[in-house]
């Protein structure tokens, strides 16, 4: 499988905050992967730097076979939607269309027209008259007008209600259905991506928790619950990524594939959303890592 | 690009053009105006018939015709029209798309940064010289009959607004306002920054680096005869220096003649300070003893001759468009290298 993304030992410093250190990830051609983390983790930091719209401090990625850079013929390749879905207000749909048609040499009008009309989208009314989830839309369908190999969408459905965020990632499944598009988009919420994605980068606190294919990351990982215990065996054979006692039973969430022997511990599958949860709360203060596991369980 | 440029500042060219618009009227209105009145002053001394309301000083470079109040008023106008394309249109070009976001929807389209750049600010450019040379022709018509009378061309806030250097002023105001703008990211500080920047350059240029552009000519006189100058000329300086080379200075009504104050004339004139202590006439009744003790002291008048106009005219063009040109490499760079 071809390597869209890879980057080596990336660091984006600003002033005096890191905003992402030591950066390693890969992502396969034609994968939806989902880039999770909470709020500040440095998701649209990494995805800035993909686009070639920052630089970084220091380190290596390659993006479609070379650095991001600011050239033509990359540009054509990557789509990239920001947080605060950049459209000029002033602009109807039909000039966004416009400008499209005048910076693009590949440029498909008639995909956005069909598609806004399929969403009953005015092409005829000012960016900035459009509801949220229609400027969403109108947003997203400009980026995959480019027909761009690439698509970095940030938090693009942070804005939109559920119903809507539902319908903007079908338009996005669908377009990667076509034609081997790659998509990585960010979120602080694994649950609404669950449906779609199928590869998974996990920031937090600017490092990468946790990067690869979900269901072999999922394959990896298995929940232990057993009477309450000392779990110094089980780390001389496994990760152990998340360890909750209470005053009777010990809850572990636990990486490796190796067998557990000891037959005192249950062990079961993990979902995503739990053991991305588990990831994050690595991070967080025990408390807090408690009560989320706590509230977990519910 | 061209096509983005457009829709986007259509609305400011049409209001852009609103203004030119009505400044021309005023030009046209005020300027009719001082045409014929000079051309009924002009005729009222040809025949000797001055006795209008207001008394004539029929003497050629004495206050003949001035234009009055109104000519100042407008030339204040005048002075500040440059800046005007550069604040409105110029601050906000890099600026405003910063603080709507949209420099990440535009920079990923498929041209580069530098295209986006090279285009937008070419025509924001011509805009500025086309609004600068629209403003300067008119304002040179304007002035005429104040200037053939004058002769005062040459004279700061009159050299600012006619010919050429109106033009190199407006493409310098946008250039400091994209400039601005791209640095700063913000739109109403990048205005401010805009406004003051361009008064200072302005001011500094005409107090310190005008009167240096080519280095002005001396007369230079022994007391009692003094330079005289006939025609026009750009005054830089002028005044009396005592043998010894000392600049006389003093508050006015403390001059004798040939301004020297009363306290440094040498005691063999004391006769010519008058009753009051103010300037006495230093016609011919000078003793000659007085006569010799003058001797010492000159009098000079540095100026620039008329004839220099268009020298300075092109050299302070060309001082405005090297600073435009140094403002937009740095602006090109900057946003070329800096994250967006």
């Amino acid at each position: 499988m071809t390597t869209v993304i890879q980057t080596r030992g990336l660091v984006k410093r600003f002033r005096r905050v890191t905003a992402l250190s030591d950066c390693d990830v890969t992502v396969p051609e034609g994968c939806i992967c989902a880039l999770i983390g909470p709020n500040g983790a440095g998701k649209t930091t990494l995805l800035r730097l993909l686009s070639g719209l920052a630089r970084p401090t220091a380190g290596e990625m390659s993006v479609l076979g070379g650095a991001p850079r600011q050239d033509p013929a990359f540009l054509a390749e990557v789509g990239f939607l920001a947080q605060e879905i950049p459209l000029y207000r002033r602009f109807t749909a039909e000039e966004h269309i416009s400008i499209g048609a005048h910076l693009n040499r590949r440029w498909d009008a008639a995909l956005v027209r069909d598609r806004l009309k399929s969403l009953n989208i005015p092409l005829d009314r000012a960016a900035g008259s459009l509801s949220g989830g229609q400027r969403a839309q109108l947003a997203l369908t400009l980026t995959l007008a480019k027909r761009p190999r690439l698509v970095l969408l940030d938090e693009p459905v942070a804005a939109l209600d559920p119903l809507a965020r539902r319908h903007f990632l079908a338009t996005m499944a669908d377009a990667v259905a076509g034609d081997g598009l790659t998509v990585v988009l960010s979120s602080h919420l694994v649950a609404d991506m669950e449906r779609v994605v199928d590869h998974l980068i996990l920031l937090s606190a600017s490092h990468v928790q946790l990067s690869g294919d979900i269901d072999a990351l999922l394959a990896e990982h298995r929940v232990l619950v057993g009477p309450r215990r000392d779990t110094a065996a089980i780390a001389r054979t496994h990760t152990i990524v998340q360890a909750v006692h209470t005053a009777r039973q010990t809850t572990l969430l636990i990486r490796g594939n190796a067998p557990v022997i000891d037959p005192a511990w249950e062990s079961s599958e993990v979902g995503l959303e739990e053991m991305v949860l588990a990831y994050m709360g690595q991070d967080a203060a025990p408390a807090t890592s408690q009560l989320t596991s706590v509230g977990e369980d519910q | 690009m061209t096509w983005l440029t457009w829709r986007q500042y259509r609305a400011q060219f049409a209001v852009g053009t609103a203004v030119m618009a009505a400044l021309c009227l005023l030009l046209v209105l005020t300027g009719l105006e001082f045409v014929s009145q000079y051309h009924t002053i002009i005729t009222e001394c040809a025949s000797g018939a001055h006795n209008g309301p207001t008394s004539v000083n029929c003497s050629i470079g004495g206050g003949l015709f001035s234009g009055g109040p109104t000519a100042g008023f407008v030339s204040l106008i005048l002075l500040a029209t440059p800046v005007l394309a550069g604040l409105f249109l110029g601050a906000p070009m890099v600026a405003a798309e910063f603080e709507a976001g949209t420099t990440q929807f535009a920079w990923m389209q498929g041209i580069t940064r530098a295209r986006w750049f090279a285009v937008k600010a070419g025509w924001l450019l011509l805009a500025a010289a086309a609004w600068g040379a629209v403003i300067a022709a008119l304002t040179t018509w304007w002035a005429s009959p104040t200037n053939a009378e004058h002769g005062s061309e040459f004279y700061p806030g009159r050299f600012d607004v006619l010919y050429l250097v109106p033009v190199a002023y407006a493409v310098f105001a946008m250039a400091l306002g994209i400039c601005a703008g791209a640095l700063i990211r913000r739109t109403v500080p990048a205005m401010a920054v805009t406004l003051g920047g361009f008064i200072a350059a302005r001011v500094a240029v005409t107090l310190w680096l005008r009167p240096h552009y080519l280095s002005a000519v001396t007369v230079t006189r022994s007391l009692p005869a003094q330079p005289q100058l006939t025609g026009s000329y750009w005054l830089i300086s002028q005044g009396t220096r005592n043998p010894a080379g000392l600049l006389m200075v003093g508050p006015q009504d403390q001059m004798a003649a040939f301004g020297v104050p009363v306290s440094s004339l040498p005691k063999a004139c004391a006769g010519l300070a008058g009753p009051t202590g103010g300037l006495t006439s230093a016609a011919g009744g000078l003793t000659s003893s007085c006569r010799a003790a003058l001797t010492g002291f000159r009098s000079f008048i540095t100026y620039q001759p008329a004839s220099r106009f268009w020298a300075f005219q092109g050299i302070e063009t060309g001082v405005f468009v090297v600073l435009a040109a140094i403002l937009l490499t740095v602006t090109a760079v900057v946003l070329i290298r800096r994250d967006a």
